[in-house]
């Protein structure tokens, strides 16, 4: 996607990205540098790296579009940036320089909030960037707080998300798989049209996780 | 003396006819009386002679059809003679239509037999001797089309048909059927003239497209039909009154015999035809309309166990369609609750814990040898009904008030059933009731939907008996796992038959052993050695665990235990032996009770001789003392002295305390017992307990791994699937060792998923990765 969004927004915005000719990866390059901190080795972002970039960029850390920037930029983990995955990311994105890349925030973001398969696609790519290197599941706080982080605006509104959390807090208690984390995208999608989930059957594919949910949510229906 | 004029003017047709005529009608009124060939010879001679005739005199007056002179010879005259021959036929039956008014019933029937048969005896010489006529002009009005031309004889059929048949066929089946009310009545019939009077109305069945071919069309609209109209009418009255004055038993013989008269009468007078209209009407009316009847008294001939009848019921209703169907329905029901009620009485004789196998699968082989033999007896092994059994069978040996906890209970009793067969004991069954026992467990067996709890106990009694050596019988053993092996499959049985090749194995072994040791001891070695054997077991096979509880050898037997080591790892490098001490034994010969000069012989746990043993060296020892040289766990070390104690081989101090810590255990020198061997290692019923609820843990975990490799399996093979499917056939797979439950193979799913055995697909469907 990542090729077609940068066309895709050089024809809307020729000014923007090649107005004065082609990205400067050079620059890309310094901007990194400016943000690096003493102890960081040479081609990495540290956390504390990352806030001083967000910071220049006036990007907040729980701002949801940290996370399609992050996919952008081929971030593995939370909050680290690799100087090839930032060089490249920007080049192909068309930014070099902090006001385009303010600029360029501002479309990921649109494209976040507007487009249903790269919402998908960014949703799906978060769990193995959400989860501890080298772990399989994903911490539960770490999911609940990505879960509200991608999903409020978009489904917050039957209540099931919150819910959902309030379950996993008392019931489950466990750390969440990967198949969780992306049938829960399924359910909450379909929840949408089904706020009441009447139609939901503990004997379809969902994993046995969201049949325990459906359970409970009936439940305390009653 | 032929009294016939001369052979007619071949050219005259008046001439030719009135000598026809006067020849027809002598064989129509007076074949009896005879006819020379001269005459019948004359007939056909004039018959061929006017057919062939050039120029005949055309007299207009008997020529009814004229064709305008377009046909050439033969053909026109032919034409004037079979018109003819029709007026007198219709004349001659016109004449016969009149008398028949003065007959009525029997006299009516006697008279039309009597026409009919010599009308069609006639008509077989006239059309014999009218052949020119057939030969040429009627077939060559028939080959082009012409509608009412038929055979000479035919045309006789068809006279009959339209000039006396359709006046007077309504008095003569009124005839017919009041002969055949009289014979359901019960009176004796003259069933010759029925089957007369069926037999013309076929005759008269013609195929309009081909003369040659006959049909029943005649004999269906004016026989059949009002035949089976009147039947109807018979029966559904005669059923209607029979029902009021009489039970339903007795209407069901009534029914029966009626129908299987009605067969008879077919087979005896009727076309066979009339069978199946036939038999589907009186079905309807005397079953279908009455299966309510029936239907309503099935129960109480179920409860009253009534054979004959149920079988009388089968066999009516079997006749109609769907009218078993509720039979099947309550025969089910009836049947599944009569296996409850038995399994509700005998768990209530009998308290949870103290229910005997024997009782409860006795129990159960009890019903369903009851409704089995009812299936064969009354209802001819019917499929359906076999089915309707075999889900009522299965319905109670998996749910009944015993199972209330949990269905594992019956394959739990049904193996200890096994067991108890197959166990030596004083009251063994002989070889051939202990066959035909094993082969009613194995009826049990088919209705256990937890097939893998059976195996799981199976295998640990089994593997006691092996271990213990208190099997009755191989032969046994090896037929009841060979039945196993037949219902289950290879698979199932597998490991109990590596334990039997363990136990081959183990005799070769000490075998072995011995001339190992006569091989490498000196004498003096080997005369100090235990008398010792030994089985090895392989660990997979053998559902064994290791003791739980630390434990010193004793000293006497570290050096058999250190030497059969050398010789086996030198044997078998790299194997790595588990000593099971809580399931050894062992002979020692006690020499302390004064009460006896021959040493008793006690039979006892290798935990128990390591206590024995200490007594060597002292006649007292603590509690703590005991303890610490045997460092055997209290739950091993209580019960076993305990036996010790309640067998007066140790007395306790203070007397009549609990085993524990602060006691002494003295040896009792006056011990006495009348046998000289005394069998004191009993297994402690508390362990019985707890090896239960192992066996029903372990059937849990192995449950979820037989899921899981089934799913993989299955994937395997499908590469994708959508997830309801792969539901489906995974509790195909597993029906035979048990009933998966719909989350718990949502569960397996979801770790196979987190192992990435398994990946989503798109819509529903999982893909299997390698």
């Amino acid at each position: 996607w990542n090729l077609e969004l940068a066309i895709d927004s050089y024809y809307q915005n020729p000014n923007a990205s090649s107005g004065t000719g082609p990205t400067n990866q050079n620059a890309i390059n310094a901007i990194f540098d400016q943000f690096k901190q003493p102890n960081d080795s040479p081609d990495t972002y540290s956390i504390g790296a990352t806030m001083a970039y967000f910071d220049a960029l006036g990007l907040q850390l729980d701002d949801v579009t940290v996370v399609p920037l992050s996919k952008a930029l081929s971030s593995e983990t939370m909050g680290e940036f690799t100087r090839k995955g930032f060089t490249d990311g920007w080049m192909q994105l068309g930014a070099d320089s902090l006001p385009r890349m303010q600029a360029k925030l501002q479309e990921l973001r649109q494209q976040l909030d507007t487009n249903d398969e790269y919402f998908k696609e960014v949703y799906k790519w978060a769990f193995g960037w959400a989860k501890a290197p080298g772990g399989k599941a994903l911490a539960l706080e770490n999911a609940i707080e990505m879960w509200k982080l991608l999903l409020t605006s978009r489904f917050g509104g039957n209540g099931h998300l919150d819910r959902w959390a309030e379950f996993l807090e008392e019931k489950w208690k466990k750390s969440i798989p990967k198949d969780t984390w992306n049938m829960f995208y399924e359910f909450i999608v379909d929840a949408k049209s089904d706020p009441t989930l009447t139609g939901y059957d503990e004997n379809g594919s969902y994993p046995s996780t969201i049949d325990a949910y459906v359970d409970y949510y009936r439940n305390q229906e009653q | 003396m032929p009294l016939h004029p001369q052979t007619p003017n071949r050219e005259d047709l008046e001439q030719t006819w009135q000598y026809l005529e006067s020849g027809i009608s002598k064989i129509m009124n007076n074949l009896r009386q005879g006819m020379d060939m001269h005459a019948y010879m004359g007939i056909y001679t004039a018959v061929h002679n006017f057919c062939t005739s050039q120029k005949a005199v055309n007299s207009s007056s008997t020529s009814l059809h004229h064709q305008g002179g377009v046909h050439r010879g033969a053909h026109l005259l032919g034409e004037d003679l079979y018109n003819n021959l029709i007026h007198y036929l219709s004349a001659h039956l016109g004449g016969l239509k009149q008398q028949s008014a003065q007959y009525t019933n029997e006299a009516l029937l006697g008279f039309y037999i009597r026409e009919w048969d010599r009308y069609t005896t006639a008509a077989k010489f006239i059309n014999h001797q009218f052949r020119y006529l057939n030969r040429h002009w009627v077939k060559r009005e028939m080959d082009e089309g012409k509608k009412n031309i038929y055979d000479v004889y035919t045309q006789h059929l068809v006279r009959w048909k339209l000039d006396l048949f359709d006046s007077v066929q309504k008095n003569v089946m009124d005839g017919v059927l009041k002969l055949v009310e009289k014979q359901r009545n019960g009176e004796t019939i003259e069933t010759a003239m029925v089957k007369s009077i069926v037999d013309s109305f076929v005759s008269l069945g013609l195929d309009e497209n081909d003369s040659s071919k006959s049909t029943l069309d005649v004999y269906r609209e004016f026989f059949e039909k009002p035949f089976l109209e009147v039947t109807n009418v018979y029966y559904q009255l005669e059923s209607k009154q029979f029902v009021a004055e009489n039970s339903v038993v007795e209407y069901m013989k009534k029914a029966e015999t009626r129908l299987s008269e009605e067969e008879g009468r077919v087979h005896v007078y009727l076309h066979p035809d009339i069978m199946i209209p036939l038999m589907k009407t009186c079905q309807r009316v005397l079953i279908q309309e009455h299966k309510t009847l029936l239907h309503d008294e099935f129960q109480v001939l179920l409860n009253n166990d009534r054979q004959d009848d149920l079988k009388r019921m089968y066999n009516l209703l079997s006749r109609i369609t769907e009218g078993l169907e509720p039979l099947r329905t309550k025969f089910e029901a009836h049947v599944r609750k009569a296996g409850l009620e038995a399994i509700e009485k005998v768990a209530n004789e009998n308290a949870d814990d103290n229910l005997e196998p024997k009782v409860y699968v006795d129990a159960l082989l009890e019903v369903h040898e009851k409704y089995s033999s009812l299936v064969k007896i009354a209802f001819k092994e019917d499929t359906e009904f076999v089915r309707s059994l075999d889900n009522a069978c299965r319905e109670f040996v998996n749910r009944n008030k015993v199972c209330k906890a949990a269905s594992s209970k019956s394959p739990e009793l049904l193996a200890k059933y096994a067991d108890s067969l197959l166990k030596k004991s004083a009251k063994a069954a002989e070889e051939a009731d202990l066959e035909s026992k094993l082969e009613s467990i194995m009826t049990v067996f088919k209705y256990v939907e937890d097939k893998d709890v059976f195996q799981k106990f199976y295998s640990r009694m089994l593997a006691k008996r092996l271990v213990h050596a208190t099997s009755a019988s191989d032969d046994a053993e090896t037929s009841m796992i060979g039945k196993l092996k037949d219902a289950c499959g290879f698979e199932y049985t597998n490991k109990l038959q590596r334990m039997f090749q363990d136990m081959q194995i183990s005799k070769d072994l000490n075998d072995s052993y011995k001339e190992w040791m006569n091989n490498t001891l000196d004498e003096e070695s080997l005369k100090t050695a235990v008398d010792f054997s030994i089985q090895v077991l392989g660990t997979s096979f053998w559902p064994l665990t290791p003791p739980n509880t630390p434990f010193n050898i004793p000293q006497v037997i570290t050096k058999t235990y250190d030497r059969f080591q050398t010789f086996y790892f030198q044997k078998h490098s790299g194997r790595k032996l588990n000593w099971l001490w809580h399931l050894c034994k062992g002979d020692v010969k006690a020499t302390f009770a004064r009460s006896s000069k021959v040493p008793f012989t006690f039979h006892v746990s290798t935990y128990q001789m390591a206590i024995l043993l200490m007594f060597n060296d002292a006649t007292s020892y603590t509690y703590e003392d005991i303890e610490s040289t045997t460092s055997l766990s209290r739950d091993y070390l209580d019960p076993s002295l305990g036996v010790f104690i309640k067998a007066k081989v140790l007395n306790i101090e203070p007397s009549g305390s609990k085993v524990g810590p602060g006691t002494t255990l003295v040896l009792n020198t006056d011990f006495k017992s009348k046998k000289i061997r005394v069998n004191l290692n009993m297994a402690v019923r508390a362990e019985q307990k707890q090896e239960t609820e192992d066996t029903h843990k372990t059937i849990e975990e192995d449950r979820k791994l037989l899921m899981q490799s089934a799913i993989v399996r299955i994937m395997k093979s499908r590469k994708k699937l959508k997830h309801a499917v792969l539901v489906l056939e995974t509790i195909a797979q597993i029906k035979s060792r048990f009933t998966p439950k719909v989350p718990d193979i949502k569960k397996c799913i979801d770790i196979l998923l987190e192992k990435e055995y398994l990946e989503r697909l798109d819509g529903d469907r999982l893909g299997y990765l390698a």
